[in-house]
């Protein structure tokens, strides 16, 4: 049997893709302004870390979102991709990744605002989600 | 042989040429608008240029891909944007007459509905009850703004064994665009992305890109049809060139037009029809352009046949026939090259169409798909022995 199992760093296709899933979740709940969607895509008490912003919660994440779509996030879309997936467990895993905010008529993540992002995922109810989020700017300035 | 109700290939043909005036009007309007003019789609519905692929039995004509060269070569010669469209919709449209019966009901259920789409697995999917759920997003969705459903593509992620990649059919009331088009060519086709989010599509409206790459169809009736048992890249190819030959008149059109008016400014010639130079860049132009309609005839001719006989495709001649789309396209755009450098500094002005003509072309030869190095480099590479090193073929 333990030829079968994968390894403990390296997760099966199928996880891999549930795992990757979550960065188009977040890619298509930008797009619709869906801040509710968005914290539903965190554990209840998911962690969410970007410069200058601490949210604890998905209550947090939730409030925070709302009011960005109306201000500064409004008109811009995300994109990103994944960099590596590893698992921790068999319901744990650290995804990277790295993109970054479109802004209003840019088709590429411009240098300032590309970032690589850690992902802490774990699988909930067969759904993988998000435990923790924190990325940093890929260029220092 | 047609059927009663069925227009001739002729008529077609001339319905789609009576369209340039139009196609013109709007051309401009289109840039700036970043998409087309709603009369341009109900120009191109009322000359029967949505029902070409579209099976018989509701309505559609059927028609073989030598009559999609012909028709978007008429087209491309009124506008570039608008033949793009008509074309791309006659791809995921015929991809949708793959989908089984019940599924075609819905979708045809609209008179001269549109289907846009695109072939990148750019978004996931996960099994759900009665069908998938999928979350993405799809770039160049050629013609979206006018289009009823769109053919995605996603990754689907099975609870055991490996992700494939799915091709399903939702309506576009499902998806939210993201006006994103905002580019130097094709500019008026209205390529914009668009967004699923956690969309459930029902299992009928799917299917296993495989399937539909080797142009099997799920439905009983279509697989009896001779248009919709080819695979899908020698469709593909033989539905784009025409819109491509079509820019290619446009151009020798648009010079030659203005050859009477324009002299060679800061030199001795009054008039540019008496400069040998020009009588070269004419003759190049216009012969690469007969070659370019060479390799257009020899895909369609290839695509017909096979699939009047029902002949089963060599991995080679599907290569071929690749490399004849990348063909038309090098030499068209070679083609337009030498008229729009022929054209003088007062063909920037944004009324004089030859610079968008170049802008098109240029466009239209960045396509993944269509890029003349990529496919000359794989019609290359199968011809000295090896494996093609893509599944798009």
């Amino acid at each position: 049997m333990t030829a079968t199992t994968p390894p403990a760093t390296e997760p099966s296709d199928a996880d891999k893709a549930g795992i990757a899933a979550l960065t188009q979740k977040v890619i298509a709940a930008w797009a619709y302004n869906d801040a509710e969607g968005f914290a539903d895509l965190f554990i209840e008490n998911g962690t969410m870390i970007l410069a200058g912003v601490y949210k604890n919660g998905q209550a947090e994440i939730r409030e925070f979102l709302r009011d960005a779509y109306q201000g500064r996030y409004k008109g811009t879309q995300v994109t990103g991709k994944p960099l590596s997936i590893r698992k921790l467990s068999a319901d744990a895993a650290i995804l990277l990744s790295q993109g970054g905010v479109l802004e209003a008529g840019e088709s590429e993540v411009s240098p300032s605002a590309a970032i690589r992002a850690s992902w802490v995922v774990v699988r909930h109810d067969g759904q993988w989600r998000l435990a923790a989020y924190q990325n940093t700017p890929v260029n220092v300035t | 042989m047609s059927k009663i109700g069925t227009p001739s290939r002729e008529k077609l043909v001339r319905k789609s040429a009576e369209l340039a005036p139009l196609l013109q009007k709007h051309a401009s309007w289109a840039e700036e608008n970043r998409r087309l003019h709603d009369e341009v789609i109900e120009g191109l519905a009322d000359a029967g240029v949505f029902k070409l692929r579209q099976p018989k039995r509701y309505g559609g004509y059927e028609a073989d891909t030598q009559t999609l060269v012909e028709v978007a070569t008429e087209l491309g010669r009124g506008d570039g944007s608008a033949s793009w469209v008509a074309s791309v919709s006659w791809i995921p449209g015929w991809m949708a007459c793959l989908f089984p019966d019940e599924v075609q009901d819905e979708v045809f259920d609209t008179p001269n509905v549109r289907v846009c789409g695109t072939l990148s697995p750019s978004a996931i999917a996960a099994p759900s009850d009665g069908g998938i759920v999928v979350n993405g997003k799809w770039r160049f969705i050629s013609g979206a703004h006018h289009s009823h459903w769109q053919e995605i593509i996603a990754i689907l992620a099975p609870p055991e064994g490996d992700p494939y990649p799915v091709i399903a059919l939702v309506p576009m009331s499902d998806l939210l665009i993201v006006d994103d088009w905002h580019t130097s060519g094709l500019k008026g086709t209205g390529s914009v992305s668009t967004v699923a989010k956690d969309l459930f599509v029902p299992q009928q409206r799917v299917l296993p890109l495989g399937a539909v790459l080797q142009g099997e169809p799920a439905s009983k009736r279509s697989a009896e049809s001779k248009i919709y048992r080819t695979p899908l890249l020698p469709v593909a190819s033989a539905s784009s060139v025409g819109t491509v030959l079509g820019l290619g008149r446009a151009a020798k059109d648009a010079f030659l037009r203005r050859l009477d008016d324009r002299k060679i400014t800061y030199t001795d010639y009054e008039s540019q029809r008496e400069a040998p130079l020009t009588h070269m860049q004419v003759a190049d132009a216009a012969l690469k352009l007969d070659a370019a309609e060479f390799h257009a005839q020899r895909l369609a001719t290839q695509v017909d046949t096979k699939g009047n006989e029902g002949a089963q495709w060599k991995v080679e001649e599907r290569i071929r026939a690749r490399a004849d789309m990348g063909a038309v396209v090098r030499l068209v755009r070679e083609a337009v090259d030498i008229l729009a450098t022929a054209s003088g500094g007062s063909s920037i002005y944004t009324d004089v169409p030859i610079q968008r003509i170049a802008r098109d072309v240029q466009a239209v030869a960045l396509h993944a798909l269509m890029h003349p190095n990529t496919n000359t480099e794989l019609y290359g590479r199968v011809l000295c022995g090896l494996e093609p090193n893509t599944q798009y073929i």
